[in-house]
């Protein structure tokens, strides 16, 4: 009786943490897609698209543990789940802006994920560790494709330079969120999920985008003082509602003629 | 005001630094494969070329090497028609002689076996 009650609090820890990870994927993925044929370059629209593409797949994988949860059935989860019930860290949802603000959040994000990933893929469970380990690899290559941007677009200079910094300006504040989760973290660490706590990964963030953000001329130290102002360490609140509202209602033209037929 | 030449050389420098060149993209799909000609891109460095190579043409093949190479660096052969000038015949260096070996070799053969069964029944003899 006892080991069932316990893996039912598991399931609903779990649950919750894979849907978070799940939003964010699809909320990403979903802006990133929003740049299709509207891209700087021809070459980059095609690359940028298929960066989104793949992070929607790791949305796939994250919603079906939350099925394996109990949580209900994967693509329910992804489509019919109203905003205010969504885990996602704000800056995922948030309109596109310009060119500047859409490479640097990717580029943040994309460095916490790869943390938080390295401390799944250490996790006690093989279903969570594998995954995460097989998304490190993809990753990796966004994050060097995101990162190149970045520090282009702080090194030429002129007006790129100047909505680069107008980017981390509006990024900032919505960074102690997204380094954050929308379950109790220590909950996690307690059940060999995450085998690091926040502050270590938190720190682990910052030393990772300090660098290539200096060097595109941005002032990476205010990250590590607006993480300490908000540390966050329980289940972060949900983000505000309009963001997931909007991309829902453009995602689920389907969903509203009611059970399609494929 | 005309520029100096070092501010002429300023803005050649910052020029090429920005400008983007063609590379042609060679893909390799497995060991045993050559790298082969799939298309090409404009870009602002040789690494950026690889990265835009990466998502712009193995998004459904697999690979195990991709090669970017600037189309300036390429060596081709001058546009005249001379350098692939054909004045005689050559029909002697085809291999279209050997095409109907299957057909000649299974008549002959056949041929071969008739000897045989001549020989077979002159020893029965």
């Amino acid at each position: 009786m006892a080991i069932e009650a316990d893996a039912r609090v598991r399931d609903a820890i779990l649950g919750g943490l894979a849907l978070q990870l799940a939003d964010e994927e699809l909320f990403l993925g979903h802006r990133d897609s929003e740049w299709l044929g509207l891209a700087p370059e021809v070459e980059e629209d095609v690359a940028f698209a298929s960066i989104a593409q793949d992070e929607v797949r790791h949305a796939s994988f994250w919603y079906e543990l939350a099925e394996a949860c109990g949580f209900g059935q994967a693509d329910a989860l992804a489509f019919d789940r109203a905003p205010s019930e969504r885990r996602h860290a704000a800056l995922c949802a948030r309109p596109n802006g310009d060119w500047a603000y859409t490479v640097l959040r990717h580029y943040l994000y994309d460095a916490w994920d790869a943390v938080r990933l390295a401390a799944l893929a250490e996790s006690g469970d093989e279903v969570w560790a594998s995954g995460a380990r097989r998304m490190l690899r993809e990753e990796h290559y966004h994050h060097l494709h995101m990162e190149r941007w970045v520090v282009d677009l702080g090194r030429a200079g002129g007006e790129a330079a100047a909505r680069l910094r107008g980017a981390f300006a509006a990024l900032l504040p919505d960074l102690p969120d997204l380094v954050a989760f929308a379950v109790d973290p220590q909950a996690l660490v307690d059940l060999g999920i995450l085998s690091r706590p926040l502050a270590d990964l938190r720190r682990a963030f910052v030393a990772r985008v300090e660098a290539t953000l200096s060097r595109a001329g941005l002032p990476a130290e205010e990250i590590a003082a607006r993480l300490a102002a908000h540390p966050r360490e329980g289940a972060r609140q949900t983000a505000p509602d309009h963001d997931a509202a909007a991309l829902l209602e453009t995602m689920n033209g389907v969903r509203s003629l009611g059970a399609a037929v494929w | 005001m005309a520029m100096t030449q070092v501010e002429k050389d300023q803005v050649y420098e910052r020029a090429r630094h920005t400008s983007y060149d063609v590379y042609e993209i060679f893909v390799q799909a497995s060991d045993l494969d050559p790298h082969v000609h799939v298309g090409s891109l404009l870009a602002p460095s040789p690494e950026w070329a690889l990265q835009l190579a990466r998502e712009n043409f193995l998004r459904r093949a697999d690979a195990i090497n991709i090669w970017a190479v600037r189309r300036s660096d390429v060596h081709a052969t001058p546009d005249d028609p001379d350098w692939f000038a054909r004045e005689f015949d050559r029909k002697y260096r085809d291999v279209s002689g050997y095409a109907d070996n299957a057909r000649r070799w299974k008549r002959f053969k056949a041929q071969a076996m008739n000897i045989d069964d001549v020989i077979a029944d002159v020893r029965k003899e």
